[in-house]
C-alpha cells in the first residue's frame, strides 16, 4: 500500500524521536556521575558496618573514576547494574567481567584507604590516595618473611 | 676489538651465553672474549626508573602472522637475567627420557644424573631458595645454598596432604639478604625486582662484564655467521657506525630462540630443522574461591610448586602440567567483606610439542618471521587433562569455586628451534650445543631444548651451559 506524504514524515519524526531519545539515556547511562555512583554503591554494598564517612567515599570514587581507561563500553557496564546481564551481553561483556570490576573497585579502596590498617573497627576509614595498578595488584601488605 | 682474533665470541647475553661465559673464563681467565649484545646496557636502576627491562620492544625485533601468539623477550645486556620472574625449578628425570619411557617426543642427549651436578653449580651462582623436600622428585645431591621462601597457608596445607607432590617453589630471589641483593620483598614486580633480591645480570654477573679480558660490544647486532672449510671463523655484526667483523677461534651462538636460528639462517648455515618446532609452554590462569582458608601470607611471591598432573604415563598421551600457587592477589582481592583473601590464584603450565608446521624463517629484508598456527595436540589434551583433574588436585584445601580466567599469551620462554641430539638428521646441534654441520659454533639458551616441559627453562639452560663450556674449555 503506498503511504501518503504525510504519514511518511510521521513515520520519520516519530523514528528520529526514537533514536534521539535512546542516545540521550545512553549519554545519561554511562556519565561519569553514574559510574561514581555505581562505585561508592559498590564499596557500601561490600563494607557493610563499616565507618565510611562521605570525604572518604567521594574522594575515592574520584579518584577511582578519574583513573579508569574511558572505554565506553566499561561506562556502559556500570549502567547495567539495574539491569542485568542482557543488558551487559548487549554492551558485549561476559558476566565474570562485572564481577571482576567490582572485585578491582573494593581491592582498589582496601588498598586506597586505611582500612586494613585500622587497629579499631570504629575508626573512620581516612581516604590515603589511589594506588597505581602496579601498587595495587603488585603489592602484597599480608606477607609474611621467614 | 673489531680486527683482533677473539678465542670466543659471544652473540647474545642471556642465560645460555653468561653462564657459558662464566664457566669459560674461570677455565681460561686469560682468554680474549667479544660480547655482542643488541641492545644497550641498562642496569637495574635505569630500569627502575624507566619501569622496562631495555630500550627495545622485542615485537619490532621478529614478524609474527596476523593472530598468533606473541613471544617475549629482552633485547639488552644481561637479556633474559633483567625480566625473568627468577622462578628456577630443575627439569625431572623423566623430562630427559620422553621416548624412552612414554614412546613420544625426544629423549635428550643427556640424563638427570648427568646434568645434576650443573644443576647445583647453577644453583650456587644463582644463590636459589629452595625446600629440601623436592628432592622427592628431583633428586639432588647438595642443599639448595638459601632456605626456602615461607609457603602460605594453603601451601602448608596442600604439602601436608601431598607431601611427596606440593614444595615451596625454588626461586632466584633470596629469601635472606646474601652478598649484592635484599631478601624479597613478595611484590608482583619481579621483571623490575624493586628490592633487587632477584639474582640478575647485574648483580650476579657483573664480573663477567668487568673482567678485563671481556670486550663488550652492545647496540650491536649479530647478522651472520662467517664460515669456512666447514668451521665458523667470524661474525658479522651490524652497529649504528656501521658493519664490523669478530674473528673468533669458537664462536657461541645465544641470542635467543627467535634470533639464534635467524642469524644461522642468514648465515646460510643449512640445516633441515634449523627453526623447526618452536614452541613455549601453554599456560593457563585460573583462581580458586576458598571458604573460611586466607591466603597471601608467604614469603615471595609465588610459594608453591604442586607436581600432581606433572609426571606419569599420562604423558604417552597428553603433556605434563605444573602447577604454580601465586601469593599475590593476581586478579584482585575478593570482594566479599572480610573474605578479601580467601582466593588462591593458580598458573597452569603444560607442556607443548615442538611441531613441524612451527618455524622461524627469515624475510626477504632478513628479518625473523614466526610461524605457530597453534598449540600441538598432545598440550591441548595437556591442558584440558589439568584442568579436568584440578578440582581433584585441590581437594585439600576448601575450594567453593574454580574461576578460569583463559590463556596467557605468552610464558615468555622460546624454545626447541635448534634442538639438540646425538643423530645429525633429527637434531642441529649435538648434546653439547655443538653444531651438527659446522666446528667451533656452539648453540646455547632453550632454543636447544629437544622437547618443552612446563617447568621454567632458565635454570636448565644454565646448566646447560656450564656442562658446555667445561667440556669444551676444560
Amino acid at each position: 500500500m503506498p503511504l501518503s506524504r504525510r504519514t511518511l514524515l510521521l513515520a520519520l519524526g516519530t523514528a528520529g524521536s526514537l533514536v534521539a531519545g535512546g542516545m540521550g539515556g545512553l549519554r545519561h547511562l554511562t556519565s561519569e556521575d553514574n559510574f561514581r555512583h555505581w562505585v561508592e554503591e559498590t564499596v557500601a554494598r561490600h563494607m557493610p558496618g563499616v565507618p565510611i564517612p562521605e570525604t572518604t567515599m567521594t574522594a575515592f570514587s574520584a579518584a577511582f573514576v578519574a583513573s579508569f581507561p574511558p572505554r565506553r563500553k566499561q561506562r556502559i557496564l556500570t549502567a547495567g547494574r539495574g539491569a542485568g546481564n542482557r543488558l551487559l551481553e548487549r554492551a558485549g561483556l561476559r558476566a565474570g567481567t562485572y564481577r571482576s570490576l567490582e572485585r578491582h573497585v573494593v581491592t582498589q579502596f582496601l588498598f586506597a584507604t586505611d582500612l586494613l590498617d585500622r587497629g579499631d573497627p570504629a575508626t573512620e576509614v581516612t581516604f590515603l590516595g589511589l594506588r597505581s595498578h602496579r601498587e595495587c595488584l603488585g603489592r602484597n601488605p599480608f606477607a609474611e618473611f621467614l | 676489538m673489531a680486527g683482533e682474533q677473539y678465542d670466543l665470541v659471544v652473540i647474545g647475553s642471556g642465560f645460555g651465553s653468561l653462564f657459558f661465559l662464566k664457566k669459560f673464563l674461570a677455565l681460561r681467565p686469560d682468554s680474549r672474549v667479544a660480547l655482542v649484545e643488541w641492545g644497550r646496557r641498562r642496569d637495574h636502576a635505569w630500569q627502575i626508573e624507566h619501569d622496562r627491562n631495555s630500550d627495545i620492544d622485542a615485537q619490532d625485533c621478529h614478524r609474527s602472522r596476523k593472530g598468533e601468539k606473541p613471544w617475549n623477550y629482552t633485547i639488552g645486556l644481561g637479556g633474559g637475567l633483567n625480566c625473568w620472574w627468577a622462578q628456577a625449578p630443575r627439569l625431572l628425570p623423566e623430562d630427559f627420557e620422553m621416548q624412552s619411557r612414554y614412546g613420544v617426543l625426544a629423549d635428550w642427549p643427556l640424563d638427570y644424573d648427568e646434568i645434576e651436578p650443573f644443576y647445583i653449580e647453577a644453583e650456587a651462582i644463582m644463590q636459589i631458595a629452595g625446600d629440601p623436600a623436592i628432592a622427592a622428585v628431583c633428586p639432588r645431591s647438595g642443599p639448595f645454598p638459601l632456605p626456602a621462601h615461607r609457603m602460605t597457608t594453603l601451601d602448608r596445607a596442600m604439602a601436608a596432604a601431598q607431601p611427596d607432590r606440593h614444595f615451596a617453589f625454588p626461586a632466584a630471589r633470596a629469601s635472606v639478604p646474601v652478598a649484592g641483593r635484599n631478601a624479597c620483598c613478595a611484590s608482583a614486580w619481579c621483571h623490575r625486582c624493586p628490592a633487587d633480591a632477584k639474582f640478575s645480570a647485574f648483580n650476579g654477573m657483573a664480573e663477567v662484564f668487568d673482567h678485563p679480558g671481556v670486550d663488550i660490544f652492545t647496540e650491536t647486532q649479530a647478522w651472520a655467521i662467517e664460515t669456512a672449510s666447514g668451521r665458523a671463523e667470524a661474525v658479522l655484526c651490524r652497529s649504528a657506525t656501521g658493519e664490523i667483523r669478530l674473528r673468533g677461534d669458537l664462536i657461541v651462538l645465544g641470542a635467543n630462540g627467535i634470533q639464534s636460528p635467524a642469524i644461522l639462517l642468514r648465515s646460510g648455515i643449512e640445516h633441515p630443522l634449523t627453526g623447526v618446532g618452536i614452541c613455549e609452554q601453554v599456560s593457563f590462569l585460573c583462581e580458586a574461591m576458598l571458604a573460611g582458608l586466607d591466603n597471601f601470607d608467604g614469603g615471595t611471591v609465588t610459594t608453591g610448586i604442586n607436581y600432581s598432573l606433572y609426571a606419569g604415563p599420562h604423558r604417552t598421551e597428553a603433556g605434563a602440567a605444573m602447577l604454580a600457587f601465586d601469593n599475590f592477589a593476581k586478579h584482585g582481592l575478593r570482594a566479599e567483606f572480610g573474605r578479601w583473601r580467601q582466593v588462591l590464584p593458580i598458573s597452569i603450565s603444560v607442556e607443548d610439542a615442538p611441531q613441524d608446521s612451527s618455524r622461524v624463517r627469515i624475510g626477504v629484508d632478513g628479518v625473523a618471521e614466526v610461524e605457530h598456527p597453534t598449540v600441538s595436540d598432545y598440550g591441548q589434551r595437556g591442558l584440558d587433562r589439568a584442568l579436568a583433574l584440578l578440582p581433584e588436585v585441590l581437594t585439600p584445601l576448601p575450594v567453593e569455586e574454580l574461576l578460569l580466567h583463559g590463556p596467557r599469551p605468552s610464558e615468555s620462554h622460546v624454545q626447541c628451534s635448534l634442538r639438540m641430539g646425538n643423530d645429525p638428521s633429527h637434531a642441529v646441534v649435538d648434546g653439547l650445543g655443538r653444531h651438527h654441520g659446522v666446528k667451533d659454533l656452539v648453540v646455547v639458551g632453550s632454543a636447544l631444548f629437544p622437547t618443552c616441559p612446563p617447568a621454567n627453562p632458565s635454570l636448565t639452560v644454565a646448566a646447560l651451559a656450564l656442562r658446555s663450556a667445561e667440556r669444551l674449555a676444560g
